[in-house]
């Protein structure tokens, strides 16, 4: 590539992006972030014992740390898809989605491998009850629509341009 | 700009506490206390206290947690008592057959009678060369006709009945018996029934 098509590149003006491009990131943005808030607020409006529960029977985390566990991760949940709907911190809730969507798929992962049979993913609380293999579909989902919201979902209705 | 980072925070804050709470109210209902008639007794719905057990007919911590279920609900004689089927096939062989020939007996109005039968004589049939013969027979000693249990026992929504109680209780993640859950809190076997329960409760009725 000569010279002058890299700097031409390096310098492309980002608005010459296609116009949806900040509605599909917004979109994105807001469709992770629904999910990420109805998971958490059904898991942190039930009683902590409930989750932990659930979570040893994943067999992942020490006992020692379950309970914590399920005190708080329905809450980093909440405050990351909060963070992900009104677009505060956008790129960093985002990538803090990816991270927690890519947790939730491999431990669900983990499961299958070890020939767990899980009743259902826990992952809505005591109100849906998810098998397994859809929720890893939809882990998988959500960490490409969270690529979306953190390549462009700063740009419209966000309190980051505020 | 620290100001509106710091209202951006609070905002996400009031959000997330509200949506519990919110959600709280709506959602987060207890286990559900739905149950053919035959398996309920006590104070009729909407009672101010609700156990419901997930139990197995084959299961020693079963049998052993009736006499800790009777002092529970002598103590609290506005309790409503809900009994679902939690067979743990893997361990009881037994305990699916003896779930059906108890619903059937409920069928014909017999389930209580038939039901403390197979606790109490639990050790023999459990260990009976004839194990479903013998759950016939006790029931059929109370009373239950024969001809209507068999006829019963060939009805598909008599596994279909036992199947969703225990679909319900993989869904609550009910992983031994008994499994209690006291106005929609967890107890597991009998001694935290008798010596927890009570305590939370009367805690829980207080607020």
């Amino acid at each position: 590539m000569s010279a002058p098509a890299m700097t031409k590149q390096a310098h492309a003006d980002p608005s010459a992006a296609p116009a949806w491009l900040p509605w599909a990131g917004l979109a994105a943005r807001l469709v992770v972030g629904a999910v990420l808030v109805v998971s958490g607020a059904l898991k942190a409006a039930g009683a902590p014992e409930e989750f932990a529960i659930v979570i040893s029977f994943y067999r992942i985390v020490p006992d020692s740390m379950v309970m914590s566990l399920a005190a708080i991760l329905p809450w980093i949940e909440l405050f990351v898809g909060w963070a992900l709907i009104l677009g505060y911190f956008t790129k960093q809730a985002a990538a803090a989605a990816i991270g927690l969507s890519s947790v939730f798929f491999l431990a669900l992962l983990s499961t299958k491998l070890r020939g767990f049979n899980l009743p259902n993913c826990g992952c809505f609380g005591a109100t849906w009850h998810v098998p397994p293999s859809a929720t890893m579909g939809l882990d998988a989902a959500l960490i490409a629509l969270a690529a979306v919201a953190l390549r462009h979902g700063g740009r419209r209705a966000s309190l980051d341009n505020w | 700009m620290l100001t509106r980072r710091l209202i951006g925070a609070s905002l996400i804050v009031l959000c997330s506490v509200g949506t519990v709470f919110g959600l709280r109210r709506a959602f987060n209902k207890p286990v559900d206390e739905r149950a053919p008639a035959f398996r309920v007794k006590g104070a009729p719905a909407p009672a101010k206290i609700t156990v419901v057990e997930f139990s197995d007919f084959e299961c020693p911590a079963c049998r052993a947690a009736e006499e800790p279920i009777a002092n529970f609900l002598k103590a609290y004689p506005d309790a409503r008592f809900v009994f679902k089927n939690f067979p743990l096939e893997r361990i009881h062989p037994w305990a699916l057959p003896a779930a059906e020939v108890a619903e059937c007996a409920g069928r014909q109005g017999k389930f209580w009678p038939v039901h403390d039968s197979f606790y109490k004589h639990q050790p023999e049939w459990a260990q009976s060369p004839t194990p479903e013969q013998d759950l016939q027979k006790l029931a059929e000693s109370h009373g239950v006709d024969a001809k209507q249990l068999q006829s019963c026992l060939q009805d598909p929504a008599t596994k279909a009945a036992i199947e969703s109680d225990v679909q319900e209780g993989r869904n609550r993640w009910v992983y031994s018996t008994p499994t209690f859950f006291v106005n929609g809190k967890r107890f597991i076997g009998g001694q935290q029934l008798a010596e927890m329960a009570p305590l939370w409760l009367d805690k829980h009725l207080k607020k």
